[in-house]
């Protein structure tokens, strides 16, 4: 099957090195801030500023943003702060702020400092799931640059001080994006939920926090930031997704011991067709019928096989933002799902969708 | 003296009392207060009278003296307070934690699963914490040291008991 024609290359979000396609997008992030200065939050509007033109400069002058961007909020059209926000470079939380709100985004887009978020710096790196030690490396490289710059926030009893106290101590959060069909189609995800709640765990939407579970997509990421060294909380944290990983894979397995594949086989089928050849596609629906052809991926049906497919650059072509950000402006509901339903058809037309071969039993 | 419930300036003088509605209510006022309270339901300003006499005895069931100081307790770098922290749940500044540190602390302890304590196990540490006396340093790899070796994490007690090592003038043993 050759390759749909997408612009090349995906973004550091949508780089996958797992060939089942179910961990992707993580994430390392710290909460800094700067000693002596009150939080964003509290801080007076002209302190906040001042510290806010302080820290681009200081942030921006990092080797690592070399040919890099600095997108200040106040001066962002509300399309690219969406567009941002879906390439999960910053927070909804940033994107609602204005005035001494910015973030430095690297040429990459693996790195991005957000400033005067909740905290002062919000330092983040992005990669592919699995490679945490890398990610942690990267991610305390720029910690250190940025010490040397300037002076944080830090005590010893409490280490660095944020300011939430939800976040005191490391100011550490890992975080992963996991494609869990299998789960979610199995009514199972309820109790994953629960249990990853208990052992202290976050789970939220495709967005991150307060955002929409869609596509059968949930974020997870560590919430105990104290106590613990890093590295303690990349060990359990890593262990944690290796089992919600088997634990999706068995669901997966498990549609064929329980002779539901017809079932599935017959969803797939709809979500194929649908994609191919529907003229209003909503953002909901866009990524459920998204989820399912990446489980017919992993099956192996309708001639996608694990390898090669380019199903990854389809989501960009469905997010809000991305699609207002070509057309080169704000679009009304009905339009950005026509042109959602326009992109998609175009994108999936070399792989012939309306002519599946069905299958025979 | 008792002091006024209303207005907390003058001594209270007179027990008032009042039925408002299916409800009776008394307070200590002072001479001042209890006129204005009597022209607010001789007016018939009756909802204005019933809130403030609400707030007054759930403000006396809840609110004591003591929470009331807390409330009002404030960081003297930043002038939050801590009732402020109540409505935000946001930290005013880094010196909050240290003003409110025992009202921080069962928040934390919470949150963090009993922990209310940073562990450094890392290669970068704050600037600011760096620059410390020979002595100071090795009290502190000393203190994380027994710490690492009472919560039995052998490999954290050994690279510390390795950096002691390479302190000028100090033995890891004694």
């Amino acid at each position: 099957m050759s390759k749909a024609p997408l612009e090349p290359p995906l973004p550091p979000w949508l780089r996958w090195v797992d060939p089942d396609r179910i961990g992707f997008c993580a994430r390392v992030r710290l909460a800094r801030n700067v000693a002596g200065h009150a939080f964003p939050g509290w801080a007076e509007p002209e302190e906040r500023a001042a510290l806010g033109r302080m820290l681009e400069e200081k942030v921006g002058a990092l080797s690592v943003f070399r040919g890099g961007t600095l997108y200040r909020m106040a001066e962002t059209s509300p399309v690219e702060r969406r567009w941002l926000q879906e390439r999960h470079l910053i927070s909804a939380e940033l994107a609602a702020r204005g005035e001494g709100s910015a973030v430095w985004v690297s040429a990459d887009e693996t790195v991005s400092v957000m400033i005067n978020e909740e905290d002062h710096l919000r330092l983040q790196v992005l990669g592919p799931a699995g490679q945490w030690e890398t990610l942690w490396a990267a991610a305390e490289a720029l910690d250190q640059a940025m010490s040397h710059e300037i002076p944080y926030a830090f005590s010893d009893r409490l280490g660095f001080l944020t300011a939430c106290p939800t976040n005191v101590g490391t100011g550490f959060r890992i975080s992963v994006l996991v494609h869990l069909p299998g789960l979610f189609l199995q009514q199972e995800m309820r109790p994953t939920v629960k249990a990853l709640e208990r052992l202290h765990y976050a789970v939220r939407g495709f967005l991150g926090e307060g955002s929409e579970v869609v596509g059968h997509m949930v974020q997870i990421s560590n919430q105990i930031t104290l106590g613990r060294a890093e590295a303690d909380i990349i060990r359990d944290f890593e262990g944690v997704v290796q089992e919600i990983i088997r634990q999706e894979r068995w669901a997966r397995e498990r549609f064929q011991d329980r002779g539901e594949e017809l079932k599935v086989r017959d969803l797939a089928i709809r979500s194929a067709v649908t994609l191919a050849s529907t003229l209003l596609l909503s953002f909901e629906e866009a990524l459920f019928h998204l989820s399912l052809l990446q489980l017919s991926r992993f099956f192996g049906w309708f001639g996608l096989s694990q390898q090669g497919e380019p199903l990854e650059s389809l989501y960009p072509l469905v997010l809000p933002g991305h699609l207002e950000r070509e057309f080169g402006g704000e679009i009304t509901p009905e339009h950005l799902d026509e042109a959602r339903a326009l992109a998609i058809r175009q994108a999936l037309a070399p792989l012939g969708f309306v002519n599946i071969e069905f299958p025979r039993r | 003296m008792k002091e006024c419930q209303l207005c907390r300036k003058h001594p209270a003088a007179v027990h008032w009392k009042a039925r408002v509605g299916e409800k009776n209510f008394a307070m200590d006022l002072c001479h001042a207060c209890a006129a204005q309270m009597d022209t607010a339901l001789g007016d018939g300003l009756r909802t204005v009278a019933e809130a403030i006499l609400k707030d007054l005895s759930a403000e006396a069931k809840s609110a004591t003296a003591d929470s009331d100081r807390k409330d009002s307790q404030e960081c003297p770098a930043c002038h939050m307070r801590w009732r402020d922290y109540g409505q935000s749940r946001r930290v005013g500044c880094p010196a909050c934690y240290e003003a409110f540190a025992e009202l921080f602390d069962p928040f934390i302890r919470a949150w963090h699963k009993g922990a209310n304590r940073h562990i450094v196990n890392r290669r970068v540490r704050a600037a600011e914490s760096a620059p410390r006396s020979n002595g100071e340093r090795e009290e502190a790899l000393r203190s994380r040291l027994r710490e690492a070796i009472e919560a039995e994490r052998y490999e954290e007690a050994a690279r510390l008991r390795d950096e002691l090592a390479r302190l000028p003038s100090s033995s890891p043993l004694t």
